[in-house]
């Protein structure tokens, strides 16, 4: 049962981030994008990680998400004007023939570098708790949460920044 | 006293020398007083070396190692025996007077510190030749005279008559100064030695009496001394140096220049000893010289040319005496030859100063108007070359000469020469007396002489008239001072037998007197347009110049012109000019295959290059931002599967 | 239980399909889109490897990720309606302002 979700999620996650390939619009691209990164959100709880379960459904889920849907809103109208140049390209297997190609080679070679190194199976999920992350975060890793809070910060400045830009 | 010596030859160098250096700082009376004190500073000396007894004991002085070549060291040495004591005294003296002479003979010159400057060491070089105790040092003091000569006797270098006749003089010169060196290197490659008084022992110990190296060598010394003292043949260069000023030449002919020839063979006599040929030699060259020269100063026009053309003459009296074996009498005329010869010079050059530089003695006849000490000086001075008996010095030095050429080898033909030149003598120095100061125009000047000029004059107007008294004749009562005191060094010369010596002084003391009556004669002659024989002919001297030009000048420049034509069309023209055209082609063909093959060619195929690789460059900066994620991919994908592997 | 290379065999297909997106798809959107799958897919592997380690360290890594991605698409998307709203741009090829413009020479 455990393992039967966990494979269905990802299996569900895999076909929304392929289907955002083909899709026309973005909003059902970021649609698409949505359920992916809700089975990823069940994974990270199935491979035990609740915070980031519940992180990934906060932050992208519902933050980033917002934002994608607010820019499509903004600039809906006009790209349905040009809709017939739209994905042109993607109907002629010559255009996207070798990129595919390319991709499923890094996937293979990914598979082939994980595969190397033989892992201990390990019988049960380890459940890390948030306690355990916050010790974590605020133990040995203070810096990068500072180095994070700035980081946020600078993306503040220059999205304040580049909105006053627009508005001129 | 002996390490004074320097101070002889040195004092007018250093004169020389600061006119030359520091003569800019000084105004032109000032230079001719500094050039005189220097001068006198040498006579002074000499003075000082009589005193000090270098009469009878030589003086010798070393300055310093001059070159150090292996073994062989020539000194910077003096050597002041009589011989150059004698030499010594008359070149300061009449050096002196002749400086003194040209302060004011040559005042309105512009060009002083020059004059100076060489006068000065033109006394210094002539010092140098007689003082030197080597033969090295002796050709450096020869090489400076004639160098001066030279500086001097185109002193007007302006006019292209003056330049050309220093330019003959240092070149005919030359080829007496060549024989001469060839002669020293001669006695250093059999000695190698060139101290004389060595080398002059040595000589006598080992070559044999008439050797050929000794033929040899003295025959070059020989003509070193011909050419220095104006012999036949190279005689040449004196007439034309009249072309100086005229101090240079009363200096010229009196004590510097003319008379290192006598002193070099008087020098080097233990040499010609060993070699009697070229000792009859000598003397012949020194009798055709006598008749040469003064049968040429028979027809002379130019004043100065006249007293030129005598000095080669009395030179050859001198020749004569060294020929046959009287050195001491050489010497003795030498000195007499000296005070008169200056003293004509002087006087001629006053007389021809104060007829504004005329010097054709039928013009300054006409002029009159002559200096009268000019006058009663030239007279003195004439009388004394004419050897006019018993009153001048003249007579005692030549008739000695006459003497003792009778004795010689061949002498009756050798006094003949002598005798016929002392006749002509007086010829045509009285009748260049009597055209000059008796012409046409009456003599009522009252012209005087500044004290400059008039004081030398004086004094060697009075040693021409009795310098002679220290060496009466042969067979005379009397004094006989000169030839005794110089036996040790010298030798005594040989007299004929007393009755044949009376007899010939007898005839010496009619010549002048025959010569003067002739001279009148000849005057009327030639006032009544009936010239002489021969007159042109005599008057070019004897067309010596034509002959030399005739037989050397011009095959010489027909040998150099030929070779030119050869040189430039075989040379020039044929290898030159292909050369010339080859090196052009190849050059031409170097340019061409350089600029249009290697730098055209390759720097277009260069900038082709760059221009294609930097398209392909080009093309991946296409600003299309798949291509570039693509692209990133892509070597992420390389890379990892190369780590894989 | 899932071994751990099943976890990272998923995460390498979702990483490869964000990358395969970024390379297709020329709106500037969905190349954001595919650069969250992207992100995803390293997220998912360190988590996967985190917990097969039993620490924090994975999830850590993770927070860091998910707070520069938050960053990373609020400046890009203003970035996007910059560009759309200056250029009337919406697609990767019109954006070649960067581009060096050279005529290809043939000599």
């Amino acid at each position: 049962m455990y393992e039967f979700i966990f494979y269905c999620s990802s299996v569900v996650a895999v076909v929304a981030a392929g289907a955002i390939l083909v899709v026309r619009q973005p909003v059902h691209a970021v649609l698409y994008l949505i359920v992916s990164l809700l089975a990823l959100a069940l994974l990270f709880f199935l491979l035990g990680a609740p915070l980031l379960a519940a992180f990934q459904v906060m932050l992208y889920a519902g933050a980033i998400m917002v934002l994608f849907l607010f820019m499509m809103m903004v600039m809906n109208l006009r790209i349905e004007r040009n809709r017939s140049l739209r994905n042109r390209s993607l109907l002629r297997p010559a255009s996207w023939g070798g990129i595919a190609l390319l991709a499923l080679l890094l996937w293979l070679i990914l598979l082939l570098l994980f595969s190397r190194s033989s892992f201990n199976e390990i019988d049960s999920i380890t459940v890390i708790g948030p306690t355990a992350v916050g010790n974590a975060l605020f133990g040995p890793y203070l810096m990068m949460v500072e180095a994070a809070a700035i980081l946020l910060l600078a993306a503040l400045v220059a999205a304040l920044y580049l909105s006053q830009r627009g508005k001129r | 006293m002996n390490q004074w010596l320097w101070l002889i030859p040195g004092t007018p160098l250093l004169g020389s020398l600061v006119i030359a250096l520091l003569g800019g700082l000084l105004r032109r009376e000032h230079i001719a007083v500094l050039a005189c004190l220097a001068a006198a500073a040498a006579f002074l000396v000499v003075l000082l070396a009589w005193l000090a007894g270098a009469a009878s004991q030589p003086l010798q002085q070393t300055l310093y190692t001059w070159v150090a070549v292996g073994d062989w060291r020539p000194m910077f040495g003096f050597m002041l025996d009589r011989l150059a004591l004698v030499m010594v005294s008359i070149v300061s003296g009449v050096g002196l007077l002749v400086h003194l002479y040209s302060v004011s003979f040559m005042a309105e010159e512009t060009d002083q510190r020059r004059y100076y400057f060489f006068l000065n060491l033109f006394l210094a070089g002539m010092l140098l030749l007689v003082l030197a105790d080597n033969l090295l040092l002796l050709y450096l003091g020869w090489e400076l005279v004639g160098l001066c000569s030279y500086a001097l006797i185109g002193f007007w270098y302006r006019d292209p008559v003056c330049s050309n006749a220093g330019r003959k003089a240092f070149i005919v010169t030359r080829i007496g100064d060549t024989a001469l060196a060839l002669g020293i290197f001669l006695l250093f490659s059999q000695f190698h030695e060139l101290s004389l008084s060595a080398l002059l022992t040595d000589a006598a110990a080992q070559w044999e009496k008439g050797s050929a190296l000794a033929t040899v060598a003295t025959l070059l010394i020989l003509g070193g001394a011909v050419g220095k003292s104006a012999q036949l043949p190279l005689q040449v260069w004196l007439p034309d140096a009249m072309a100086g000023p005229s101090p240079v030449s009363a200096l010229m002919h009196a004590a510097t220049m003319v008379t290192a020839g006598v002193y070099l063979i008087a020098r080097t006599h233990p040499l010609f000893e060993l070699a009697p040929q070229t000792q009859w030699l000598v003397a012949a060259i020194g009798a055709l010289t006598i008749v040469y020269g003064a049968s040429a100063a028979l027809a002379q026009i130019d004043f100065k040319k006249v007293l030129a053309y005598s000095t080669i003459s009395q030179i050859g009296y001198m020749f004569l005496a060294l020929g046959c074996g009287a050195y001491a009498l050489a010497l003795f005329h030498l000195t007499t030859h000296a005070f008169f010869k200056a003293l004509l010079f002087l006087s001629a050059g006053a007389v021809i100063q104060a007829s504004r530089d005329e010097h054709d003695i039928n013009k300054l006849g006409k002029i009159g108007h002559h200096p009268p000490l000019a006058r009663w000086t030239f007279l003195a001075g004439a009388a004394s070359l004419a050897g006019v008996p018993v009153v001048t010095a003249g007579f005692y030095s030549k008739d000695a000469i006459l003497a003792t050429a009778w004795s010689a080898p061949a002498g009756p033909l050798l006094w003949t020469f002598a005798a016929f030149g002392a006749l002509l003598t007086a010829i045509y120095i009285f009748r260049v007396y009597l055209i000059v100061f008796h012409g046409a125009a009456p003599q009522t000047s009252t012209l005087s002489l500044p004290y400059p000029m008039s004081v030398p004059l004086l004094i060697l107007a009075l040693l021409s008239i009795i310098s002679g008294f220290i060496e009466l004749p042969e067979g005379w009562p009397g004094p006989h001072l000169w030839s005794p005191w110089f036996e040790e060094e010298l030798g005594l010369a040989t007299f004929p037998s007393l009755t044949i010596t009376y007899m010939l002084q007898l005839i010496a003391a009619l010549l002048p007197f025959i010569g003067m009556g002739l001279a009148c004669v000849l005057i009327r002659r030639e006032r009544a347009n009936q010239p002489l024989p021969l007159a042109n002919f005599l008057r070019c001297g004897w067309n010596f110049d034509a002959f030399y030009q005739a037989t050397l000048a011009r095959p010489y420049y027909a040998l150099a012109r030929g070779l030119r034509g050869i040189v430039e069309t075989l040379l020039i023209e044929g290898a030159l000019t292909r050369i010339t055209c080859g090196l052009l082609a190849f050059a031409t063909f170097c340019r061409k295959g350089v600029e249009y093959n290697v730098l055209e060619v390759s720097i277009s195929r260069l900038v082709a290059t760059l221009r294609f690789a930097y398209t392909l460059l080009g093309t991946t900066q296409n600003g299309v931002l798949s291509r570039y994620a693509l692209v990133i991919s892509t070597g992420a994908v390389f890379f990892l599967g190369y780590w894989l592997w | 239980m899932i071994p751990l290379s099943h976890s990272l065999a998923i995460a390498a297909l979702l990483f490869v399909l964000g990358l395969a997106v970024v390379l297709l798809r020329r709106e500037l959107l969905f190349i954001l889109i595919g650069l969250e799958v992207m992100l995803n897919g390293v997220a998912l592997t360190a988590t996967a490897a985190g917990q097969y380690w039993g620490n924090a360290d994975g999830q850590v890594l993770v927070i860091m990720l998910m707070t520069v991605t938050a960053a990373e698409v609020a400046v890009a998307l203003i970035l996007v309606w910059l560009a759309f709203d200056h250029y009337r741009a919406a697609r990767v090829e019109a954006l070649t302002q960067l581009r060096e413009e050279t005529e290809r020479r043939t000599s």
